[in-house]
């Protein structure tokens, strides 16, 4: 932390605040004009040129009776859930590779995991979409192969479903019924390699003597997990879960590659951030969507303090 | 001192990566650049379709031949991101010299971004000199009169347009050789569903994993969108009594405001069930894939047959390892049992517009050569090269279609199409996140027309209000110049060409201000059906 200094000296080393001058202006550029011309936008009628129309709150109090606005947060709540189950393998993981007893094993682990972050997210994207396809895609052939489309058929006759038929590829990105769990299923065995990091980086600053003591006390591999390891790392997994929500919720990329700017079938893949981009870009109300998003931005600030006041670390 | 080097080392490498991009950034490298009297005119285009970017360079280099003073560079951009990049080029005044106008373009952005070429049209090509067009007025050389580059709302013309388009059913002539026995194609609707019929059974009787036609949410709608608006002509003909020729979704949306049809009309059900009965014959999950998955399985001798436009040929001919045969959508005719009580006939390509339009940037830093390369693009030399080089359909008068393009040139006889179902933003949505409706498994024409019915008013409702707001918009921006023109025009009366001016813009107001009270009369009956359900 800077040491505080005399408002003299400050004064008189003035050529030092120099210095940060170029950083600032790029980030007032990037940063703060996008921002604030957002905020500015969001009380006009505005389509994205030079012609616009004060409204004053309208665009807001428009949010309030925005049927799709409200029923994508379901979708997006759903895919929160989900996402905090998908944080499991990689704590996992980062356990598993934390108990390696070779560093140099460790080493090559932690390298095999960063190797594939070269490849492009969007090219992981539409590896994926290719998996979904009906007809050649991965997932219908695996589950051909192993006959559990003979078991989903059944259950779907059973259930009522409606989306498994015998002899029909099943549309996985085409049934609004499976949209949800496609969106799920999609980056199975939900291993990031950021998140496997950060939780790594947190096992490693345990102690050599916390584990001493529990091995002469007989503690287990699970009990030194859930009592040692679990309780130490929540550092880490309440920064993995505020960076998963703001990008759970910001993100959009995932949906308008799968399904398309409408959200796929029933609009069942529409989240927050596809709303806003087709308001847009696909209705042209650039005015409403700058709304939208300081919308989203609150309500993403009000989340990530709540994850902050409530998800306790007890060192 | 190792750790110095190797910090050295590390610091020198990240400078000279820095003084490399920086380069790259400031003195951008191009082709040919011979020194600084090079002018570089960008070109960009979404159409990454086989054939096009060759053909636009060999344009270019016949152009440079020309003027050796100029370079043109192409930037070709993915149809996906078109409108993103290009909002983003355009109000940040970074847009390259000439663009292609159409994806993500509204009449407010044409207005506002791009210079009007009426004055240039109404003139004689230069680049025609010495060919039969050399006397004519420049505007008066494409097939269709230039009406694909005149903006009707502004009543100016905005862009060039290089080519023709038609959609066609493709097909793969050894499969069906095989399948049929011969390589006749289907002259019907009767005779296309028959065949589609034949080859699922050849497919299932053989073990084959062949679908008969191959579909994506772009090809599909192609095809199916055409059936449908076979059902709507006569209703059509029924609902406007001034004789409208061509659908007019302001008029569409009254219409169904006013009850004259409704998603349940025996028209629209027919429609409907047209498209149930062919996507029973797609690609199983058709609305899931995308328009190059759809051409993936057709060149890999997985479908039999592919809907697409004329813009695909040279891609699926170019890929296909087999003998392409190219066929007309074939409508039901009105002697047909069951969807010929609704239509008159065949539609006719009569009404196509000219496309691939290249419109002229008002930010350009060089508007002279970069106007003088657009009226080269329009030109009946260059649009033969156009047509040689891309296989597409030429659009200059005089210009004979490459062999391969020829059968993609409009056909005129027919009937002109119905309505078709409405597809503005919101009223889009409604359609795609229902169409599984009338697609899935358990879809059905009935359940998907519930669904219209559902949503279709509140939709059109959101679509007509935000139309009204722009054409509101257009018309104040005009307002404007009227304003300026008519108290010019006060102080100097004598002056002919600002009485002119004054007049085409009072002209281009009263055409705005049509449109907007034709959508808000479609406005005000869809907030009174709303209010009265």
């Amino acid at each position: 932390m800077a040491l505080p200094i005399s408002k003299t000296k400050a004064l008189l080393e003035w050529k030092l605040y120099l210095f940060i001058v170029p950083s600032m202006v790029l980030v007032a550029t990037f940063s703060y004009y996008p921002t604030i011309s957002a905020i500015y936008h969001s009380f006009f009628l505005w389509g994205g040129g030079d012609t616009k129309e004060f409204v004053g709150l309208k665009n807001f109090t428009d949010i309030l009776n925005d049927k799709v606005f409200w029923t994508s947060f379901i979708t997006i709540g759903i895919l929160v859930i989900a996402n905090i189950f998908r944080m499991i393998p990689s704590i996992f993981l980062a356990v598993l590779i934390h108990r390696l007893k070779s560093d140099r094993w460790q080493y090559w682990y932690r390298v095999l995991l960063v190797v594939p972050m070269i490849v492009p997210g969007l090219v992981t994207l539409f590896i994926w979409k290719f998996f979904f396809d009906p007809n050649l895609g991965v997932l219908n052939a695996a589950l051909d192969a192993s006959h559990l489309k003979v078991m989903l058929v059944h259950l779907d006759k059973f259930f009522g479903w409606g989306v498994f038929f015998e002899g029909v590829p099943t549309a996985w990105l085409g049934e609004p019924a499976l949209i949800i769990p496609a969106l799920i299923i999609w980056g199975f065995p939900w291993i990031g390699a950021v998140g496997v990091l950060i939780f790594l980086a947190g096992l490693q600053s345990i102690g050599a003597e916390i584990y001493e003591a529990a091995d002469l006390d007989g503690v287990t591999s699970l009990q030194k997990f859930l009592h040692i390891e679990f309780p130490l790392i929540m550092t880490q997994v309440r920064l993995s879960m505020v960076l998963m929500l703001i990008g759970t919720l910001q993100g959009y990329g995932l949906q308008f590659l799968l399904l398309g700017p409408d959200g796929g079938a029933g609009g069942r893949g529409m989240v927050p951030g596809l709303w806003m981009f087709n308001r847009a870009f696909i209705a042209g109300e650039f005015g409403y969507a700058c709304a939208l998003g300081l919308f989203l931005f609150v309500f993403i600030l009000g989340l990530t303090w709540i994850n902050n006041k409530f998800v306790k670390v007890d060192k | 001192m190792r750790e110095r080097i190797l910090n050295g080392i590390g610091i020198g490498l990240l400078a000279i990566c820095f003084v490399v991009a920086l380069g790259r950034i400031l003195w951008p490298k191009e082709r040919g650049s011979t020194g600084e009297d090079v002018v570089t005119i960008r070109i960009a285009h979404w159409q990454l379709e086989t054939g096009v970017r060759e053909a636009l360079e060999a344009m270019a280099r016949e152009y440079e031949k020309l003027h050796p003073d100029v370079r043109i560079q192409q930037i070709p951009i993915p149809e996906r991101i078109y409108t993103n990049w290009l909002i983003t080029q355009l109000i940040g005044g970074t847009a390259p010299d000439i663009i292609q106008i159409g994806i993500g373009m509204t009449e407010e952005r044409i207005a506002r971004f791009f210079v009007p070429i009426t004055e240039l049209v109404e003139q004689p090509n230069p680049y025609n000199k010495g060919t039969a067009l050399e006397e004519v007025p420049m505007r008066n050389t494409f097939f269709d009169g230039m009406q694909g580059g005149y903006q009707e709302n502004l009543l100016e013309y905005y862009s060039v347009p290089l080519s023709g388009t038609s959609i066609r059913v493709y097909y793969n002539l050894e499969l069906l050789k095989e399948i049929t026995g011969s390589d006749k194609l289907p002259t019907s609707y009767r005779e296309f569903i028959d065949l589609c019929k034949t080859t699922a059974a050849f497919a299932k009787a053989n073990k084959r994993t062949i679908v008969p036609i191959a579909g994506s949410k772009y090809n599909g709608p192609l095809l199916m969108s055409a059936l449908f608006s076979s059902q709507t002509q006569k209703l059509m003909d029924k609902l406007s009594p001034t004789g409208v020729l061509l659908s007019d979704s302001a008029l569409t949306a009254e219409w169904f405001a006013e009850n004259k049809w409704t998603p349940n009309s025996p028209e629209v059900l027919s429609g409907l069930k047209l498209m149930r009965e062919v996507s029973e014959f797609l690609s199983p999950g058709f609305m899931q894939l995308q328009r190059d998955d759809a051409t993936f399985y057709f060149v890999q001798g997985r479908s039999l047959m592919i809907c697409s436009g004329s813009w695909d040929s040279t891609s699926i001919q170019s890929q296909a390892p087999f003998a392409v045969g190219v066929g007309r959508i074939p409508f039901p005719t009105p002697d047909d049992p069951i969807y010929g009580p609704f239509t008159k006939g065949r539609i006719s390509e009569a009404g196509t517009l000219s496309a691939v339009n290249f419109g002229l940037v008002r930010s350009s830093a060089n508007p002279a050569i970069a106007q003088d390369f657009l009226l080269f693009l329009g030109s009946q030399p260059a649009n033969r090269v156009w047509t040689n080089v891309s296989r597409w359909i030429p659009s200059v008068v005089g210009v004979e279609p490459h062999p391969a393009a020829a059968p993609f040139q409009p056909l005129m006889d027919g009937y002109a199409p119905g309505f078709p179902l409405p597809n503005q933003a919101d009223a889009a949505r409604v359609y795609n996140t229902n169409i599984n409706d009338l697609f899935g498994p358990e879809g059905s024409p009935q359940k998907f027309a519930d669904r219209l019915a559902e949503g279709l008013l509140e939709a059109q409702k959101s679509d007509l209000a935000r139309i009204i707001r722009s054409t509101s918009m257009n018309s104040k921006r005009r307002d404007t110049v009227v304003a300026s023109l008519a108290v010019q025009q006060a102080k100097d009366p004598g002056n002919t060409q600002l009485a002119e001016k004054l007049d085409e813009a009072l002209q281009s107001i009263a055409s705005i201000e049509r449109g907007y009270y034709l959508n808000k009369a479609a406005l005000r009956a869809t907030e009174t059906a709303a209010a009265n359900p």
